[in-house]
């Protein structure tokens, strides 16, 4: 055989070149595309994620520390079932099992708050680190998680849940590594028990952080101290309170709302800002960070729906809970209904588990990855679920400094006080440092610069204490009684708690820690002296001071974020700017009139279509704009439209658009006076009321506000704008759907969208559809649609707790896993899944069990 | 011939999935190791090639047969904005393109740098003409 020929030299040239290219882009990221080697490996790449799609039938672990051998069931919803012989172990089987089925969501939510996401994503999250560690969330958690005595249930279970994550990821291969640390090409940190102390953290971050100071500024700068009062009041127009105040109908409390008086536009300018910068990192912040995907091009109708939004729509979220005695349900027992709205996110916020540990705990209920213990559920005697209260909980003090360029000292009380220094070193991937910050804090908090002063913050989310002593009592607790007295030492953020139990009470406590502020200067939402320690809070509201109720005469309680308390019971500051009380008035409405509930019906109310918006105002903008139908045939149209409409959302429904589109045009027309029109301003508009202020207006048909700013040389009246509103609005819907008919249904208006932590659009879940909901209803949905029900859930104390429950994602955070985002379709069609409550493990039927985990102490 | 290039190529197959259980760039190690043993047949590099592709191929036909990879692929398309086919296509093109060039390159030094193989030698590694 003669010799093989020489390759050509080109050949071998191109190959090297290939070769080497090959290499490159299989060994290292390149334009922001992870290794394609370690991607495509159909061993330990990608691919793999599709044999880690579901748990193996059978598998074993070992754990550190784990007293006795834990058996996990696996129902066939993907909820874990976790019996084991002590709490301790109990958390760490959770810590595992979460770290198996959330891994990613663990990291991101940790990093966020720590302020370390660049060290995972690079540079472009800078913003979002410095922001995090300028908030020193972190820093606060981590100071209260070190004050905690040995025995505290908050470390002894944050440190054993962390042995149940640490063991997983000591464990993990190549192949169990997550599809998103694929994409970052980022490898998982070992958790520190202090982070379960984080993700409190950041949930008071999402639920109790208020800018009401700034916003409250930018609006006296143009229009002044009085009228903003009246705009932004402390005390809601409406009362339908969370404690029951003996009325059996809302109250309307109209107050006359002064006119606008011009103020300084360079002060409201300077103060929004710093909302706005706010503002974009919180909802950055949200989707923790964005790898470039907008919402926009997530969600093709969204260019419509917020078309459609109001300006107040990103207040249109909250949640909602009620209970119902006994003597008002069908079968004779308590039922419980829970509704948290939230950020719908892909793997949800929510977690389901089951933590059984003989003759000390009995739980289901919905986990937080980061945490062990479900903060909403029931055991074999109560269930208990929360709203937020949205006191006021965080206050701003105006520091004199010593040097305002460079302070290192602050005033109080005559004497220059030192400022404590926290030095923030921001590192990036491979971490090196890429920034150095330091963070100024006085006696109540972290100084920032705003409107060229230097402002301290004291937030009761900073103040750090044990926050599992409260929810290891709760799923403990027997009765209302004892969920109570369990849930004293919960401080923020504050949550309003409904509870029924199986001795047939209910009840309800807004609870939280709520300051008690000097007689001086009780506002919370005004600007204070930081120069006298007489400006800090005093003490704290006792329990027995909270809003509450137990087994209240009416038979039943709800609460859906409004103001908690009527303030003829109770004037003092509580807090200002609630949200509009449509839902709660709409609950309490159905449930006075239905004195046989079922868990059915409770179910049914929680999609109920209807709002108690729409009533007060469909009327005026009828009779208005029937006055103006002889001269205009398009707006005799859309009178007709409102007309017809039954005031129902649902997604078939072909009246709610018109109606929408119009209270938006009103609100935006009403309240020309809050747009900054100066060239500075750019006509951003600094706040927008509530609806129940326009409401409120529409009592002073002749008040200066309605008077429309670009026509100098009318003068208009409510029922003008009235006018001008449904017929901008006519005309704004036509343009968009055309003439009236199938095409102005509200579904094509109004989806959820279901964004993944990073705002990939491949892993999120756009335009899905919703059963029912508006802005004012039961499900309200912002124009965005991100805001939702992140959990349903239904109750039934009776002889056996029976309950139901449902959340928009799946339990797995693998995108090739059916149980990614297997709930969607029954949240999106409002239906709730039977939940399996079995007392011991041989309980669970094999029929109702896909899997099994058996867990060992490790040596 | 055929059969026995089968045969090699089937072989080569089963080593580079060897290669690849320990990581994937071990695939274009044994291909440059392939095309050094048999720097005096110019077939080598096409096998070679091959190889890579099949023995992909059949770890991801492993893949399938525990999982949907036809999720993993549409969610790795999605996210990389390209079909769901082409993240197969690149699957297998990459090994392929890796096993292809190394083998090419390693018998362009092998032949450089070491000596021509001895008939008998050779006649075991190539199929008589």
């Amino acid at each position: 055989m003669a010799a093989a020929r020489r390759t050509a030299p080109a050949t071998v040239v191109l190959a090297a070149l290939v070769l080497a290219g090959t290499m490159w882009v299989g060994g290292r990221s390149v334009a922001g595309a992870p290794p394609l080697g370690g991607l495509l490996d159909p061993v330990n790449g990608v691919w793999a994620l599709a044999r880690r799609a579901l748990p193996p039938a059978r598998a074993e672990a070992a754990i550190p520390h784990l007293s006795a051998p834990v058996d996990v069931r696996v129902d066939d919803r993907g909820v874990p079932h976790i019996f084991a012989s002590s709490i301790a172990d109990a958390a760490r089987a959770m810590g595992y099992v979460h770290a198996r089925d959330r891994l990613f969501q663990l990291e991101i939510q940790t990093r966020a708050v720590a302020g370390t996401l660049s060290e995972m994503v690079g540079d472009r999250a800078l913003p979002l680190d410095r922001e995090a560690r300028e908030q020193g969330l972190a820093d606060a958690a981590t100071r209260g998680f070190d004050r905690l005595p040995p025995d505290a249930p908050a470390r002894v279970l944050a440190t054993a849940y962390a042995d149940g994550v640490n063991a997983y990821i000591d464990a993990m291969t190549p192949a169990d590594l997550p599809f998103e640390f694929r994409l970052l090409d980022a490898r998982p940190q070992r958790w520190e028990p202090k982070y379960t102390a984080y993700l409190f953290a950041r949930m008071g971050l999402t639920l109790a952080y208020t800018d009401g100071e700034l916003r409250r500024a930018a609006m006296e700068a143009l229009v002044g101290h009085d009228a903003t009062d009246a705009l932004f009041p402390r005390n809601s127009p409406i009362q339908e309170p969370i404690q029951p105040n003996g009325q059996h109908a809302p109250r309307f409390d109209w107050q006359v709302i002064p006119p606008p008086k011009p103020g300084d536009g360079a002060t409201a300018r300077t103060a929004l800002a710093e909302i706005e910068r706010r503002a974009t990192l919180a909802s950055a912040l949200d989707g923790v960070v964005d790898l470039g995907a907008g919402r926009r091009a997530l969600d093709p109708a969204a260019p419509l729906g917020a078309a459609l939004a109001r300006p107040t729509d990103d207040a249109a979220v909250g949640s909602n809970n009620w209970v119902v005695a006994p003597k008002r349900t069908a079968a004779g027992h308590a039922l419980l209904a829970g509704d948290p709205h939230l950020s719908l996110t892909l793997p949800s916020i929510w977690y389901e588990a089951h933590l059984v540990v003989p003759d000390s705990l009995d739980v289901y209920g919905v986990t937080i990855p980061g945490a062990p213990i479900p903060p909403i559920g029931f055991n074999r005697n109560v269930a208990w679920t929360e709203t937020n209260t949205g006191a006021d909980v965080a206050d701003y003090f105006v520091e004199t400094v010593d040097d305002p360029a460079h302070p290192r000292q602050y005033k109080l009380d005559g004497a220059w006080k030192p400022l404590r220094q926290r030095v923030e070193v921001i590192r990036g991937r491979g971490g090196h440092v890429i920034e150095t910050d330091t963070v100024l804090e006085t006696h109540r908090g972290p100084m920032l610069r705003s409107g060229g002063q230097w402002v301290s913050r004291r937030w009761t989310v900073t103040d750090g204490y044990d926050v599992m002593k409260p929810f290891l009592g709760a799923a403990r607790s027997a009765s209302v009684r004892e969920l109570w007295a369990a849930t004293d030492s919960f401080l923020a953020p504050a949550q309003n708690f409904a509870t029924a139990d199986r001795g047939g009470h209910i009840a309800i406590r807004s609870t939280g820690r709520f300051p008690i502020r000097p007689k001086d200067a009780d506002r919370g939402d005004e600007l204070r002296d930081g120069s006298r320690s007489s400006s800090d809070w005093q003490a704290w509201w006792t329990t027995a001071e909270y809003p509450q109720a137990y087994d209240p005469p009416q038979g039943y309680v709800a609460s859906a974020n409004q103001q908690p308390k009527d303030p003829r019971v109770d004037p003092r500051y509580l807090g200002w700017d609630w949200p509009s009380p449509w839902r709660a008035m709409r609950i309490n409405e159905m449930l006075r009139a239905d004195s046989a509930v079922t868990p059915d019906r409770m179910r049914r109310m929680q999609t109920d279509p209807l709002s108690a918006e729409t009533p007060l105002f469909l009327p005026r903008f009828i009779a208005a704009g029937e006055a103006g139908t002889a001269q205009d045939a398009s707006l005799a149209t859309a009178v007709s439209v409102l007309k017809e409409w039954d005031g129902r959302y649902t997604s078939d429904n072909t009246g709610a658009v018109l109606y929408e589109a119009a209270l938006d045009e009103l609100t935006t027309r009403t309240w020309d006076e809050l747009v900054d029109t100066s060239a500075a301003g750019r006509n951003r508009r600094v706040a927008t009321p509530e609806a129940e202020v326009t409401l409120e207006l529409m009592q002073q048909p002749d008040s200066p506000w309605w008077d429309d700013r670009s026509t100098p040389d009318v003068h208009e009246r409510r029922d003008d704008i009235l006018r001008a509103s449904l017929a901008a609005a006519f005309t704004r819907v036509v343009a968009r759907l055309g003439v009236p008919g199938p095409a102005w249904a509200w579904g094509r208006t109004r989806h959820a969208l279901v964004r993944h932590l990073l705002g990939i659009p491949a892993l999120s879940r756009a335009n899905v559809l919703v059963s029912g909901g508006g802005p004012g209803a039961v499900t309200p949905s912002a124009g965005d649609g991100n805001h939702g029900a992140s959990w349903r859930m239904v109750v039934e104390l009776g002889d056996e707790v029976r309950a139901w429950g449902i959340y928009p994602g799946g339990q797995s955070g693998n995108p090739a896993s059916p149980r990614y985002a297997d709930r969607l379709g029954k949240w999106s069609a409002g239906t709730l899944d039977s939940l399996h409550f079995p007392r011991r493990a041989q309980d669970l039927a094999p029929a109702n069990t896909s899997s099994r985990l058996s867990l060992r102490g490790a040596p | 011939m055929t059969r026995q290039l089968a045969l090699r190529t089937l072989v080569v197959t089963l080593a580079f999935i060897a290669a690849s259980l320990l990581a994937w760039w071990a695939l274009p190690v044994a291909a440059a190791m392939f095309g050094a043993l048999t720097r005096d047949d110019r077939s080598g590099a096409v096998v070679a090639g091959t190889a890579g592709m099949l023995s992909w191929a059949v770890l991801l036909a492993w893949d399938a047969w525990a999982g949907p990879v036809g999720q993993v692929a549409a969610t790795l398309g999605g996210v990389l904005q390209i079909k769901a086919v082409a993240v197969y296509v690149l699957t297998l093109a990459f090994p392929g393109l890796l096993a292809v060039c190394a083998a090419i390159v390693a018998r362009a030094v092998a032949r450089a740098t070491m000596p021509a193989r001895a008939p008998a030698a050779a006649a075991t590694a190539t199929p008589p003409a």
